[in-house]
């Protein structure tokens, strides 16, 4: 009877498999697929554009204390202070009400802050912790892997999500190095981050994870 | 730890294991609170990489219940009605389990859903609620007799059919 009661309650499981993700997602979620998505590897490349110890783009942006990037979100102010962002960022501009920060960590890596002024949850922190880093030859954006938000090296005037396939989900143009989207996806329905230049001409096309 | 390495540990945890907690928040928490407790679990696991132990799930789950609880006074904070804080997805098809079920404790009820729902042994399930495995598996125990007697209870008391005459 009592292990008739164990298997019974197995049986009744209300949520017997790995459970669908939603469709609409909260974006603090934001924070953490952003963390894995700075875990792909990209091949090392030389990109003589960079320069070292700076954003490495034309939009240096003014520089603003780390405290004020994301005020009252603590777990992803600590994500910064993880990541080894030093005391200030550069505020780059503001974009479809979206601000965006970057730095570079001391280590040289390249880290940057998304904060939708308006929106509770539409936060987040990606860093870019390969070994050769945003911007180079092979990585000409870096983009939250939900959606494209992000930021472009310089040359790049649009950038696109695709789809396995190639079939292009979603595109923005770049502003001042910077893009947004309002669309989002599920993880693994982008599939690759393509960026164009000015005449259409394809630049790069990474992996997302 | 080097930066890559450190990525890659946490990429293999998410990969392998967010299913598995979401599924978890899923069977204790309303569905408007799982993604911001999945991600809050996910940031801790970030933020204390070094901790995690080669058997993940279990901790994985203890700090899924811990955050869950948070989010409980969180929400129990900000609610007008207090019921509305309280829901629990609860066994399904089964009602008279349901009902059963109800009616443990939450120690009980969570000893019983880490072993019937996640699938956990005691010691794993132990793992999760901070306590021995021998003082586990006498909590498992236990809860395992309280739903019996109780659903025992509730079929001893079950009116007749209806249409049914002697």
């Amino acid at each position: 009877m009592r292990n008739d009661v164990i298997a019974r309650l197995a049986a009744a499981n209300p949520v017997p498999a790995p459970a669908p993700v939603r469709e609409r997602l909260p974006v603090r979620r934001v924070a953490v697929a952003a963390i894995i998505c700075a875990a792909i590897a990209v091949p090392a490349v030389a990109f003589g554009g960079r320069l070292a110890g700076a954003l490495g783009i034309s939009n240096e942006g003014s520089t603003v204390p780390v405290t004020s990037v994301l005020p009252g979100q603590s777990q992803l102010d600590q994500a910064l202070q993880d990541m080894h962002v030093g005391s200030t960022m550069q505020l780059l501009g503001t974009l479809n009400g979206v601000n965006f920060y970057a730095a570079r960590t001391g280590s040289g890596h390249f880290c940057f802050a998304i904060d939708h002024v308006a929106a509770q949850y539409e936060k987040g922190v990606l860093c870019d912790l390969n070994e050769d880093n945003f911007p180079s030859a092979d990585v000409q954006a870096i983009t939250f892997p939900r959606g494209l938000q992000g930021i472009a090296a310089d040359g790049v005037a649009t950038v696109e999500f695709q789809d396995a396939s190639g079939n292009v989900l979603d595109s923005a143009v770049v502003t001042n190095n910077l893009f947004v989207s309002d669309k989002r996806f599920e993880q693994g329905q982008a599939a690759y981050l393509v960026t164009k230049d000015a005449a259409g001409n394809v630049t790069s096309k990474r992996t997302l994870p | 730890m080097t930066d890559a390495q450190w990525m890659q540990r946490f990429d293999h945890l998410y990969s392998e294991h967010a299913d598995a907690v979401r599924a978890y928040v899923r069977r204790r928490a309303p569905e408007d609170v799982v993604d911001d407790v999945v991600a809050d679990v996910f940031l801790v696991c970030w933020r204390k990489l070094d901790d995690v132990p080669a058997q993940a799930l279990p901790w994985l789950y203890s700090v899924a219940h811990k955050t869950l609880a948070n989010e409980r006074r969180r929400r129990l904070r900000r609610a007008h009605v207090p019921e509305d804080v309280s829901h629990e997805p609860e066994p399904v098809g089964d009602s008279a389990l349901a009902a059963a079920f109800a009616e443990l404790t939450d120690a009980d009820r969570e000893v019983l859903r880490l072993v019937a729902w996640e699938g956990l042994s005691l010691s794993q399930a132990g793992r999760v609620l901070k306590c021995s495995p021998v003082a586990c598996r006498v909590r498992y125990h236990r809860a395992k007799s309280r739903l019996a007697s109780r659903l025992a209870a509730a079929s001893s008391f079950r009116p007749e059919p209806r249409g049914v005459t002697r």
